[in-house]
């Protein structure tokens, strides 16, 4: 009978409450960091649908993108005060929990036949929904159908809940991860880019946030205690009971937010460890799946100037100097644990490339995205000319950038970041010389940058100084793999 | 985050606007902007028709609100319903006919009467199913407010700047 509530469904309904809820603020932090809805996948400059931001940038001085985040308070956001890598990290310990618990939910639902609950029974269901929507307009609350335990109303928005807003949200959210996107570029093109998915997921949020408020409304019009007194004991006969239980156990939930949001806050690292603990297993895998080029033709790269770009250029005499003499005294060092050394110039680099290239969609850490055409020399061939010895495991890229003198946002020493080989000799990781047949625009890291397409653009380091190649990476800085994962709460593996 | 000073340089400077002096943040529904002018004005649009349908439906109903009050031989509710119809559909059809006419501003008078008569209609015997309507009449009834509601809570988005309808739009420029 679908009358009844099974325990099973029960305890799923209470979990999903507390994974909802959580996704919901880590979800708006994330929104936080770059507050602006486009739909286009350049993310052009003032062409937003919508902004969540109170903040004008600078008419008349170049910004990059890591200052458009705002500040939102705890109270909407978890962590809140625009902690992005703690958001990010609580969305994805979520993602993890939520959808074992959503698929062990389909199976049961469909092992059980509980499944007939949320699925109309034919299109009467459709029309009888019609039929419910004015009798709610009219202030009177419809009665339950024949042989289940809520109207028809109800049972098309539990199935929409139950069903497709999962699918929706599963799909629209795997899609932002640049290892997934970057693997199945027809796919997220045919979805209508980075931007448009980063849109659809938003409005699954809204439908979700919807649905809330909805339900609520409905449960206290339906009888607080009749309803809850469903969801703790299956039957509605226990109203008080029930309704204490559940209360307690929203109570519960708060404190976990409560709790979520002061360790975050004051411990971060706990919630890192917790984050490396379940999360990992997920993106180690998606760092073994490789990028492939971009579905973008040559006319729709974004064009030079308006690729987006976070992070400030090197503001030494000696990098200006280098940029007026069109880095001819450019040099780029490798070596480390290699048999051959080599220091390249950009002459030497670009006859190395000879016209390699490709296409990819740069997906920022904090949501924008472009399209790039990236002139230059796979890395892998380049190791393959230096040769790494047996005891070889990673790949350091240092960069002219020192983060307290050029950038007003952060504070640390020179910006780096490692790879493992593995990572290194995937076929899409390149050390790129030019942008779309010209030289690299300096805010998008000339004269040379990496090019990581499984990751968050914030591992394809600027403005590249030296590579090294070492044996381990965590006695390298402060031993987290690159200068945001040492100075801030983000992992080394940004596949998603 | 601090509130930016008055004298920030918006050319070198980043300013966090509508935060009052010693604020952190801003009102809430400052941080929601949303720039779809045609859609917004399609909404406006379509409220209006559903006020101007729903009142018509009630004026046709000629359920007597107001008791034995009543001219030529139509209940005056009817009369008033007819009146809220005439004006939500003129104010819709102008919206249409007309891209450039912020009709937002004038559907508060529909709105605005078609809210009056709702409440005017707790001193006689509103258009409830416990005082005898039908589902479809309460229905209806009770859709003129919330369309009323709908549309002065559209105005006030419009004027404190969420949304933007045709021919406004947003002006994001960064």
């Amino acid at each position: 009978m679908v009358t009844e509530f099974p325990v099973w469904l029960r305890v799923e309904h209470f979990i999903n409450i507390l994974f909802v809820t959580l996704f919901i603020r880590s979800g708006i932090e994330i929104l936080c960091t770059f507050p602006k809805l486009h739909r286009s996948v350049h993310t052009p400059l003032g062409k937003q649908w919508a902004q969540f931001t109170i903040k004008e940038k600078r008419k008349r001085k170049y910004f990059p993108v890591a200052g458009e985040h705002d500040d939102y308070s705890p109270i909407v956001s978890l962590p809140g005060h625009g902690d992005l890598g703690q958001g990010r990290y609580w969305h994805f310990i979520c993602v993890m929990g939520w959808v074992l618990l959503t698929v062990v939910y389909w199976v049961l639902l469909f092992g059980t036949g509980q499944w007939r609950r949320y699925w109309p029974a034919d299109l009467d269901v459709f029309v009888q929904a019609g039929r419910d929507i004015v009798s709610y307009l009219a202030f009177q609350v419809p009665p339950a159908m024949e042989g289940y335990p809520f109207n028809a109303v109800q049972q098309l928005s539990y199935g929409f809940v139950v069903f497709v807003l999962p699918l929706w949200m599963i799909i629209t959210g795997a899609f932002q991860s640049p290892a997934i996107a970057n693997h199945f570029p027809r796919i997220s093109r045919a979805m209508g880019g980075r931007q448009v998915i980063r849109t659809l997921h938003f409005w699954g949020l809204v439908a979700y946030l919807a649905f809330i408020v909805i339900h609520v409304v409905m449960v206290v019009a339906h009888g607080y205690g009749h309803e809850v007194s469903k969801m703790v004991f299956g039957h509605p006969d226990e109203p008080l009971a029930g309704g204490i239980i559940f209360t307690l156990g929203l109570a519960i939930i708060v404190g976990i937010h409560v709790w979520a949001t002061l360790t975050s806050t004051h411990r971060p690292q706990v919630i890192e460890k917790l984050h490396n603990a379940v999360v990992r297993p997920l993106t180690r895998a998606l760092r073994k799946v490789p990028a492939k080029p971009a579905a973008y033709s040559d006319e729709e790269i974004t064009k030079a100037p308006h690729h987006r770009a976070s992070g400030m250029p090197p503001s030494t005499q000696a990098y200006m100097a280098m940029v007026c003499n069109d880095y001819s005294d450019y040099v780029l060092e490798i070596g480390g644990l290699v048999e051959r050394p080599m220091r390249l110039t950009l002459a030497e680099l670009r006859e190395l490339a000879d016209g390699h290239s490709h296409t990819s969609v740069h997906h920022c850490v904090q949501g924008f995205s472009s399209v790039g055409k990236w002139d230059g020399v796979p890395l892998a061939q380049l190791l393959d000319l230096v040769r790494p010895l047996p005891e070889a495991r990673e790949v350091i890229v240092h960069s002219l950038q020192n983060m307290t003198r050029d950038d007003d946002l952060y504070n640390g020493s020179y910006y780096y970041e490692t790879l493992p080989l593995e990572e290194a000799r995937q076929p899409m990781s390149l050390i790129a010389i030019g942008y779309d047949g010209d030289e690299l625009p300096i805010k998008n890291g000339a004269p040379v940058r990496l090019r990581l397409e499984t990751s968050t653009g914030f591992r394809s380091a600027k403005w590249i100084d030296r590579i090294e190649v070492v044996s381990r990476f965590d006695i390298i800085g402060n031993g987290m793999g690159g200068f945001f994962e040492d100075t801030g709460s983000y992992d080394r593996l940004q596949m998603i | 985050m601090d509130a930016s000073p008055p004298t920030a340089n918006t050319d070198t400077q980043d300013v966090l606007l509508h935060v009052k002096p010693g604020r952190k943040r801003a009102p809430f529904f400052r941080y929601i902007r949303i720039n779809l002018p045609r859609l917004t004005r399609a909404v406006v649009l379509g409220i209006l028709f559903l006020l101007a349908g729903c009142s018509a439906s009630v004026a046709a109903d000629g359920f007597s609100v107001f008791g034995p009050v009543e001219f030529g031989g139509i209940p005056l509710l009817s009369w008033l319903s007819g009146f809220v119809a005439l004006l939500a559909f003129a104010c819709g059809f102008l919206g249409l006919v007309r891209p450039r006419v912020r009709i937002w501003h004038a559907s508060l008078l529909p709105a605005g009467v078609a809210l009056a008569l709702y409440g005017a209609a707790f001193f006689g015997t509103p258009v409830y199913v416990w005082n005898g309507a039908s589902i479809p009449q309460a229905a209806a009834w009770n859709t003129t407010m919330l369309s009323s509601v709908a549309l002065f809570v559209l105005h006030w988005a419009l004027s404190y700047g969420v949304l933007a309808a045709y021919p406004d739009d947003q002006g994001f420029e960064d």
